[in-house]
């Protein structure tokens, strides 16, 4: 037989044998082997210069003030960790502080100065920024419609010195944002006497949140979800819960213990409607309201008219759980409720009705804890603005508007200062970033990055004992930044202002009261102030990153008043007048930070990879 | 198991992290300090859950608990002792440390097959889609103790072994046999703020981990698998702990 291979044979036999090999192992092996030709091999990290050091500092993108310990090569941190022992954050760090030495190589950073012309922006050098500072100041000192206004994110510094003289001497206004607590402040208001109040949670066996991220964001949200954790150990009567209540299940909502949704804006009657159940089962803290307080059937009046099936009705809380709720608050003393997200604020109203409540329960003789504030330098014969509430600026007044690079967007929204402004009004950020309220600005002179300068840093105004550090600098600044108390200075002067010197002394002033504890990091000692030689001595160690924490206050003798005689109809036309009760939105909201700094890329990243932020949808069990 | 798994001794060492998560409040501080620490690069913005690369997620598990509460569970790699991610790697790019326990991934050896995510039950690997870049100036805030890794490797959490490193080193210096275990902390466990999170050494039968490993309301993820994870979870909450042993967590 011969055999003959026809074309069509060949053809089969090789499509055979490729589909063959293609099935096997063999060409993918071998692509593999090939393949990895083609990748680079892992590179080593580059080491900064300098040898290895750890440094101590505080971190300043927020009031948290956190101790920071840096891992440092060189002048070069390499990555934070929190400072164990630490007086205001023992040990913990949330996820800006740290990433918080990517910030001064931010791709929005900004280091010339920038000048919004035409619609583009366009960078400047300092000479010109300085001549539109100084033609914008010039301009609002001489017309009182056109005004200047200055919003200081962080007061108390030598800027703000600064600050505050320059709009006193233009007729201007100086403007803070917000109180962390208002609800605090309005308690505190209601005193005989001058007092601040913190939250000392160590001593609350059930906290009531009105919004506030209590376990999230705000105070100190690591030690309260600490302290709740260690008390689900204990009994059942000797927890510690955390009860929210609001219009938006946040994130803090779902991991409180109980979340109580309601109609939004409806707080001061659920307020109100707690406070009447207390009264009416006379669960109240008698002993504390017969020592301390004032104005009792004011309020028994008031409250009279919130029973729980108008609270019901008004805030969509059944009536047996606002009854129920105002049981557990009386069984489970020392309690406390706190108000409002510094983000989104409260009604005054709601906070009065929250002040009453707390004032009810007897909170100022647990968990709220009378404080003072550190000792301040003297300010002088300098004559200096006084604090304007934003409210109270008229719409379409300002002329100039100066915004310090640490004002958060979140806690100061855009929107509401753009109102203020009149037409062609020139809006000059010192923020080191085009990001935030520094993206808004048509002049910017950037300022340093965090990290880049030392800052004076007091804590938070609601924590239990006052802080201050003067958190020294990790990273030298670009060369060619300019200090922005330099060129307003500066722009002052040529505007015909010539401010007075910021007063120095701030550790002197600690000295010379004699009072708290400085902390050294290194060691997580503390040292009494009192045994600390001179102000020389302490600087010293602010420079070494150490950081001062004053003593408990003592109880100042006094009476709350329960409620002022001017509240009752403006707080009952609130509660009565609030909107029925409303389908609740459910949804978890990615809450913007309350700093002024935008994030680092690689938290950015975090944020779109993780479930950092959930939505409710994204988890899976 | 592999060769070298089958040949070890049992370890010296018991590397064990221990997750509290009634303390866990899911603020991601964990997370953000093992991407520092391990040079975790930022991603194009077309980087999802799916493709980014996280050696350690933090998830919010809707449980059924009728209040609504939430629970965050932070997920690294879950250090087995009998990880499958090791069997099905054809460049023996994993490898189990019988010293310490750890499960270390070597990304020289690497050649982004990905069967070791395919085989990994808890889905904590991750594959480099994109060559790692940073913005202009920030690759000097990287840590020099950890290598950067390319495009077409995969990677994952290894206890941050570095500073185990670190800490032998010192322990050498300074002329003695072990380590302080003061010394090693993962990155993770030295951030948390809640204190949710514990490191230490369960073949320490003084040690904390070892108590909390030995604890009722200790439970491994996915038990029933067998792979005998080091990374255990606490909760005071038997629905959380049924669930969570039961079905793990799905990623994205």
């Amino acid at each position: 037989m011969k055999l003959e291979v026809s074309r069509r044979d060949l053809l089969l036999a090789g499509t055979g044998a490729a589909a063959g090999i293609a099935l096997s192992p063999v060409p993918w092996k071998a692509l593999d082997d090939l393949s990895i030709w083609t990748q680079r091999p892992p590179t080593p990290t580059p080491r900064p210069a300098g040898p290895l050091a750890f440094r101590f500092t505080s971190c300043t993108l927020c009031p948290a003030a956190c101790g920071l310990k840096a891992r440092s090569f060189g002048p070069q941190p390499v990555g934070f960790s929190g400072v164990p022992g630490h007086p205001a954050s023992d040990g913990g760090l949330c996820p800006l502080g740290l990433t918080a030495h990517h910030l001064a190589k931010h791709p929005l950073r900004a280091v010339a100065p920038e000048r919004v012309s035409g619609g583009k922006r366009e960078v400047v050098d300092r000479a010109a920024a300085s001549a539109a500072l100084s033609a914008a100041i010039a301009a609002a000192a001489k017309d009182p419609k056109r005004s200047l206004l200055v919003v200081d994110g962080r007061p108390g510094r030598s800027l703000s010195h600064a600050f505050r003289a320059l709009a006193a001497a233009t007729n201007g206004r100086y403007a803070v944002p917000g109180s962390p607590s208002p609800a605090l402040d309005v308690l505190a208001a209601r005193f005989d006497g001058p007092l601040s109040l913190g939250v000392d949670l160590s001593k609350a066996r059930r906290v009531v949140s009105f919004g506030m991220p209590v376990l999230t964001d705000a105070g100190t949200p690591g030690l309260l979800a600490r302290l709740r954790a260690e008390g689900r150990r204990k009994p059942k009567n000797e927890r510690l819960e955390v009860v929210h209540v609001g219009a938006t299940r946040t994130k803090s909502a779902g991991f409180a213990d109980r979340f109580v949704p309601i109609a939004p804006g409806t707080e001061a009657a659920l307020a109100l409607g707690l406070a009447h159940v207390l009264l009416d089962e006379k669960l109240a803290d008698a002993a504390f309201l017969a020592a301390r307080t004032t104005g009792l059937a004011g309020l028994e009046a008031l409250a009279a008219r919130l029973a729980p099936p108008l609270v019901e009705q008004k805030t969509g809380v059944p009536a047996g759980d606002v009854v129920a709720l105002a049981r557990d608050l009386a069984a489970s003393r020392p309690a406390v409720v706190l108000g409002g997200d510094p983000a989104e604020p409260l009604s005054a109203e709601a906070d009065a009705a929250i002040a009453a409540l707390n004032l009810l329960l007897g909170a100022p003789a647990g968990p709220l804890v009378a404080r003072r504030a550190a000792p301040a330098a003297p300010d002088g014969d300098a004559k200096l603005a006084a604090v304007t509430p934003l409210d109270a600026v008229p719409e379409r007044s300002v002329g100039l508007l100066l915004l310090d690079g640490t004002v958060p967007e979140g806690l100061v929204p855009w929107a509401r200062l753009e109102k203020l402004l009149a037409d062609g009004a020139v809006v000059a950020s010192f923020s080191a970033f085009r990001a935030g309220l520094g993206e808004k600005a048509t002049l910017l002179v950037p300022g340093p990055a965090p990290l880049e300068e030392a800052v004076e840093i007091d804590g938070p105004a609601d924590a239990p004992l006052a802080t201050f550090a003067f958190a020294p600098a990790l990273l030298a600044p670009p060369k060619e930044l300019v200090l922005p108390e330099e060129l307003l200075r500066e722009a002052a002067a040529a505007a015909g202002f010539e401010l007075p010197a910021s007063p120095a002394g701030r550790a002197a002033a600690i000295v010379a009261a004699k009072r708290g504890q400085l902390f050294d990091p290194s060691t997580a000692t503390t040292t009494p102030v009192s045994s600390i030689a001179d102000a020389a001595a302490l600087e010293t160690a602010f420079a070494a990153g150490a950081c001062w924490v004053d003593d408990p206050a003592p109880a100042p003798a006094g009476r709350f008043a329960l409620l002022r005689d001017e509240e009752a109809p403006r707080l009952l036309e609130s509660a009565l007048g609030a909107p029925g009760p409303e389908p609740v939105r459910v949804a978890a909201l990615p809450r913007t930070a309350l700093s002024a700094a935008p994030s680092s890329p690689l938290l950015t990243k975090l944020t779109r990879e993780t479930a950092l932020f959930p939505a409710p949808s994204a988890a899976k069990a | 198991m592999t060769a070298t798994k089958q040949t070890s001794t049992l370890p010296t060492h018991r590397y064990t992290l221990v997750v509290d998560l009634d303390r866990c409040n899911g603020c991601g501080s964990c997370a953000t300090a093992c991407a520092v620490e391990n040079n975790i690069p930022p991603a194009p913005e077309r980087s999802n859950v799916r493709t980014g690369v996280v050696w350690l997620r933090v998830h919010d598990v809707a449980t059924v608990d009728p209040s609504g509460r939430s629970t965050f569970v932070p997920i690294p790699c879950q250090q087995c002792d009998e990880p499958p991610c090791v069997d099905v790697c054809p460049q023996r790019a994993v490898e189990y440390d019988p010293r310490t326990g750890i499960v270390g991934q070597i990304p020289v050896r690497c050649l982004g097959c990905r069967y070791c995510m395919v085989a990994c039950p808890y889905h904590t690997r991750s594959f480099n889609w994109w060559s790692p870049e940073w913005p202009e100036g920030m690759k000097a805030s990287l840590n020099p103790d950890v290598s950067i890794r390319q495009r077409g490797v995969v990677e994952k959490c290894n206890f941050c072994v570095q500073r185990l490193q670190a800490a032998r080193a010192k322990a050498a210096a300074a002329g003695q046999a072990d380590i302080d275990p003061a010394d090693y902390v993962p990155a993770c466990v030295e951030a948390c703020p809640s204190r949710a999170l514990s490191f230490g050494d369960a073949n320490d039968p003084d040690g904390e981990v070892a108590r909390l490993a030995k604890d009722p309301e200790s439970f491994r993820l996915l038990a029933a698998l067998g792979t005998g994870p080091k990374v255990l979870y606490r909760s005071s909450d038997p629905v959380v702990r049924e669930r969570l042993s039961r079905t793990g967590v799905t990623r994205g």
